[in-house]
């Protein structure tokens, strides 16, 4: 009987640190979730911002003139040394800079299987294929527009690429193939010779990289016009796609 | 059976009892207090996640088109964005500017590189303004009483507001050009 009275205020203080171990626990649990909680919302809202930022900017290239670009500078960033968008003094009016990009790609029919028609153009800011080509700066107009439009995000630290992929009997069935660029490439990646043969090129190639990738794209229809054997113009409308991906700087 | 007052450890039926209340008190302290400061962040992250989508559904009502004038976006508050802001219980500010020589990304700034506009907090999203100048406020609507307050000026960023900012065209170089180059729409947000 005296071993019970003894084992009394034991039992009752055990009882209350069991109590207080399983608060505890619980209280963690707790603090856990609430850490955790509206995580996956607010990233799902955060990508959508950035989707609908890219669309507007996909948008914006329709409507800008590109005369109107011709006072944009490099802005003393290596990757945009050589831009020259004083050229867009000479295209005044509404013309816009995807007008330009069109008749930069307009000299070729890649689909049309007809031997030194069916190639991939190229953005090289000309319109032809030969030394006799005439000069239309469609790519240094969409460079100088993806320069302001994506500055934001730029100063943000992230990196964003534009391309052109062709449709018409792709190699690459799931995404087009890519148009080749010229001289600077319209990216603010430092990465230069993302279009280099025999490495990936372009979104593609950043998204095998295993970098995390917000892509947007949107259709985009080139008209190429030749004379058939009888004088007669022939016109047709080749289908490409214009695609614009970004990434954090951070992660590559 | 008699109470030993000599027995070690025995106080009384009652007094046994006395040390194991500080443990079951504070058990009870610290169940109730993490209820309670859960309950608060939830709420405080919940009202934060209605405001990002407030900002984020009104920002697609602007954004439909890739070309905005003053005009068209005055209709735009009118008809869509004042009902669309009721439902979600929100206060919105939209400002329009034309940035016809650059996009700035600094405004407090005098490099001409992160502002080529000069003009200080006029080139902020949150200045209030109908200027018809190139790198300032072109247009702005709001359903907020605190915006009709301070007339034109800036506009006091209010706490846990969401700003988004969206590129549009706008006529340049001038406010009735039929050309058209770079602007920012900005819409802004908060409970």
């Amino acid at each position: 009987m005296k071993r019970l009275k003894k084992k009394r205020s034991q039992a009752a203080i055990s009882d209350a640190i069991i109590l207080l171990l399983v608060t505890s626990f619980s209280a963690a649990l707790i603090f856990n979730f609430i850490g955790t909680w509206g995580n996956d919302q607010d990233s799902v809202l955060r990508s959508s911002y950035v989707l609908n930022y890219m669309q507007s900017v996909s948008k914006a290239a329709y409507h800008v003139d590109a005369s109107t670009l011709q006072n944009i500078g490099p802005g003393g960033i290596d990757v945009y040394s050589d831009l020259d968008c004083s050229q867009l003094k000479d295209y005044p009016g509404t013309l816009r800079v995807t007008d330009l990009l069109k008749r930069d790609l307009g000299d070729s029919n890649p689909g049309s299987g007809l031997p030194g028609e069916s190639v991939l153009p190229k953005l090289d800011d000309k319109f032809g294929l030969d030394e006799n080509a005439a000069v239309v700066p469609g790519k240094t107009a969409m460079r100088c527009a993806m320069k302001e439009l994506m500055k934001p995000f730029a100063f943000a630290g992230y990196t964003y690429y534009f391309e052109v992929l062709s449709l018409e009997n792709p190699a690459d069935a799931q995404d087009g193939d890519f148009v080749p660029v010229e001289g600077g490439e319209i990216t603010n990646s430092k990465s230069l010779g993302l279009s280099t043969t025999g490495t990936t090129p372009g979104c593609k190639g950043v998204r095998e990289a295993g970098l995390d990738v917000l892509t947007v794209s949107s259709p985009f229809q080139v008209l190429y016009s030749t004379t058939n054997e009888e004088g007669q113009l022939d016109s047709q409308f080749v289908k490409y796609k214009t695609r614009i991906c970004i990434w954090s700087s951070a992660s590559g | 059976m008699r109470f030993h007052l000599k027995s070690k450890g025995f106080i009384g039926p009652l007094g046994d009892d006395i040390p194991s209340i500080f443990p079951i008190v504070f058990a009870v302290l610290l169940f109730g207090g993490t209820v309670i400061y859960a309950n608060q962040v939830i709420s405080e992250k919940a009202s934060a996640l209605e405001t990002r989508e407030g900002a984020v559904s009104l920002s697609y009502l602007v954004t439909e088109k890739g070309f905005l004038s003053d005009a068209e976006l005055e209709k735009i508050c009118t008809e869509k964005i004042e009902a669309r802001a009721a439902s979600l219980k929100v206060r919105y500010l939209i400002t329009l500017k034309r940035f016809c020589d650059g996009i700035p990304v600094d405004f407090t700034s005098s490099d001409p590189d992160l502002n080529p506009y000069g003009n200080g907090e006029k080139a902020s999203p949150f200045y209030l303004d109908t200027s018809l100048v190139a790198g300032e406020t072109w247009f702005y609507c709001s359903n907020s009483e605190e915006v009709e307050t301070t007339g034109t000026g800036l506009f006091e960023q209010p706490k846990q507001s969401i700003l988004l900012s969206f590129p549009v065209a706008v006529p340049c170089p001038n406010y009735d050009s039929f050309t058209s180059g770079l602007g920012v729409v900005n819409v802004i947000t908060w409970k």
